[in-house]
């Protein structure tokens, strides 16, 4: 009677280890952990420590306009990073472009090989639709701005999209809006530019792998010292400040 | 037929020590323990919820799920969500689909769900404990009995009393294993009273260049990753009761072999520290045994380690274990 049961036991035993290696076959299949996928995984990581590609795209601000050194952000930050491999930046900004701007330059497909290959894809632009408001007659401002708010906001999808489309991987950051003015401006006007700059930073949130960076509290008490003599562009301590809160929140990222 | 006399002697030993009805016994406790846990911690949140947005809201659910559901499939449809975001996205909706269909509310537990939950938190530590348990007196415990004596004299040869115990101790293994599969499902089914087996579940995470990718990710039923779940603790078993049996080979009293495979294992939780910096520490076995967060994709990327790894890692560990036994256990001066 107890041989019985110590035989059965055994047999248990056996059954249960078929079962066991069923599910070990079954994780590893899942896990993909056969040999061909690893060396692959193990080549295609050596670039991690390699260059840095940076594409900077956008308006005068990613150009440097107001300093004299004609450093944009993007230069800056990219100063900053320490890196084993350095950093490789391309800078394909436009003096005046609007949104509908990089749009074109983007379908247009000049922008094709800077994207495609960047790690990082700086981004600034919305400030000269905004300048839209500016131009037309004050009576009509209040009937010019949502017309220009929406194509803004269509504008940027579109841009998002084609982003994505050529590079689904890169890390986008999406400069914010700023007042030129400080506190010194209309309040309308300060309104307008608070309002774009959250509708910025909402599009940016849409996209998981975009970070929106806020730079509108950094000239709001500091017009008067970070805007060059034009009082619409940063001066070189502007762009300093903003390079520096770039690479605050995601210089770590990219040093090794 | 003379292995199988052996190893048949090995099971009756092992089942009349009383040692494998301890381990039962400790597995009942923790898993009724941990399934307690888990209703209390699920009933907890629940009233939270009601809290929060008041009674009718939180009882309904359903519209709750659905509205999760519609969230999900709206993101699905946006052009800024990456593809590889999307397979794990889509299978996020699957499963609250499923628990909609299912009429399982989603924030409480099923048995195939707390089954799977238990061995994750259990295969690092708990089950290795168990396999110590087993197999470190499988061979100081007759040095110290005595017994060895009696063992050696019979006309069989040293090596196959050797193979005889690591066989059992294989057997051992895939029954503690299976058991306390069975028991979590019993104590489960007690506790919640759903079995949620065919539940989806994610899984197929892969390391590339140090990220986790989560493009290849699909579901499973929640019974397949179960059974993966425990086929991966077997792994881990097999591994540390291969190691816990080298050990008792070599001390002479079992205490102080259990006593130096548990803190081997204690070491390795604080080991795991070190892992993404300290690049030899990866080949150390205990930091290796969390094989389930593979599947679950709950582990902290780092390149160059993956399932083969680890599962490499702990292979050669148990066969340096087997030598050293062996090696150990034949040429070895029986004076006690």
């Amino acid at each position: 009677m107890r041989n019985g049961l110590f035989h059965g036991l055994i047999l248990v035993s056996l059954l249960s280890l078929i079962i066991l290696t069923g599910g070990v076959v079954g994780a590893f299949a899942v896990t993909g952990g056969s040999g061909g996928d690893e060396t692959k995984a193990v080549a295609t990581a050596t670039p991690r420590t390699g260059d840095l590609k940076i594409a900077v795209l956008g308006d005068s601000l990613a150009v440097g306009t107001g300093n004299a050194q004609g450093q944009g952000f993007g230069e800056l930050f990219a100063g900053k990073i320490r890196r084993a491999g350095g950093v490789t930046l391309t800078n394909k900004a436009v003096n005046g472009l609007t949104t509908q701007g990089l749009l074109a330059q983007l379908s247009g497909g000049s922008l094709n090989e800077a994207v495609a290959t960047a790690d990082l894809i700086l981004l600034s632009a919305g400030g000269n639709d905004l300048r839209g408001v500016q131009a037309v007659e004050a009576s009509k401002v209040a009937e010019t701005y949502p017309k220009l708010k929406t194509a803004y906001e269509a504008n940027m999808k579109g841009i998002f999209a084609l982003l994505r489309r050529l590079n689904p991987k890169a890390d986008i950051m999406l400069l914010g809006l700023y007042n030129p003015s400080g506190t010194a401006g209309s309040a309308e006007e300060d309104r307008y530019i608070r309002e774009w700059d959250s509708l910025a930073a909402s599009l940016a949130a849409q996209d998981p792998g975009t970070l929106y960076m806020p730079v509108y509290d950094l000239f709001r008490y500091r017009a008067k010292t970070w805007i060059a003599a034009d009082g619409l562009h940063p001066n070189k301590d502007g762009y300093t400040a903003i390079a520096d809160r770039m690479y605050g929140s995601m210089g770590s990222k990219y040093e090794p | 037929m003379k292995l199988y006399s052996l190893i048949f002697n090995e099971v009756t030993k092992m089942v009349l020590k009383k040692r494998l009805y301890v381990v039962l016994g400790i597995l009942v406790v923790l898993i009724s323990l941990f399934a307690y846990g888990e209703h209390y911690t699920a009933q907890k949140s629940q009233e939270q919820l009601v809290k929060q947005s008041g009674e009718a809201a939180a009882g309904d659910w359903r519209k709750q799920t659905q509205l999760q559901i519609t969230d999900l499939k709206r993101r699905m449809d946006n052009p800024f969500v990456p593809e590889a975001g999307k397979s794990s996205i889509r299978v996020r909706a699957e499963q609250l689909q499923y628990y909609l269909d299912k009429d399982i509310n989603p924030l409480e537990s099923t048995a195939g769900r707390f089954t799977s939950r238990f061995i994750a938190q259990a295969i690092a530590l708990f089950i290795p404990l168990m396999m110590i348990l087993l197999a470190g007196d499988m061979v100081s415990g007759e040095l110290a009995g005595g017994n060895i004596k009696m063992l050696l004299t019979r006309p069989v040869e040293r090596w196959r009393v050797l193979v005889s115990k690591h066989l059992t101790l294989l057997l051992m293994e895939g029954l503690v294993l299976l058991l306390t599969a069975l028991l979590s499902v019993l104590i489960a089914w007690i506790v919640f009273r759903r079995g949620g087996w065919d539940a989806p579940v994610l899984t197929g995470f892969q390391v590339h260049n140090g990220q986790l990718d989560a493009s290849h990710v699909r579901s499973v039923t929640q019974l397949q990753y179960v059974v993966m779940s425990y086929g991966l603790a077997w792994l881990v078993s097999v591994s540390v009761g291969a190691l816990a049996l080298m050990v008792s080979v070599i001390v002479r009293s079992t205490s102080a072999a259990i006593g130096v495979m548990m803190s081997a294992l204690i070491a390795g939780s604080f080991l795991a520290f070190f892992i993404s910096d300290w690049k030899l520490a990866r080949y150390l076995f205990n930091v290796n045994l969390s094989l389930t967060d593979y599947l679950s994709g709950s582990f902290q990327p780092i390149d160059g380690l993956s399932l083969i790894f680890s599962v490499a890692v702990l292979g050669a560990w148990t066969l340096g274990a087997v030598v050293v036994s062996f090696l150990v256990f034949v040429y070895r001066d029986v004076t006690a």
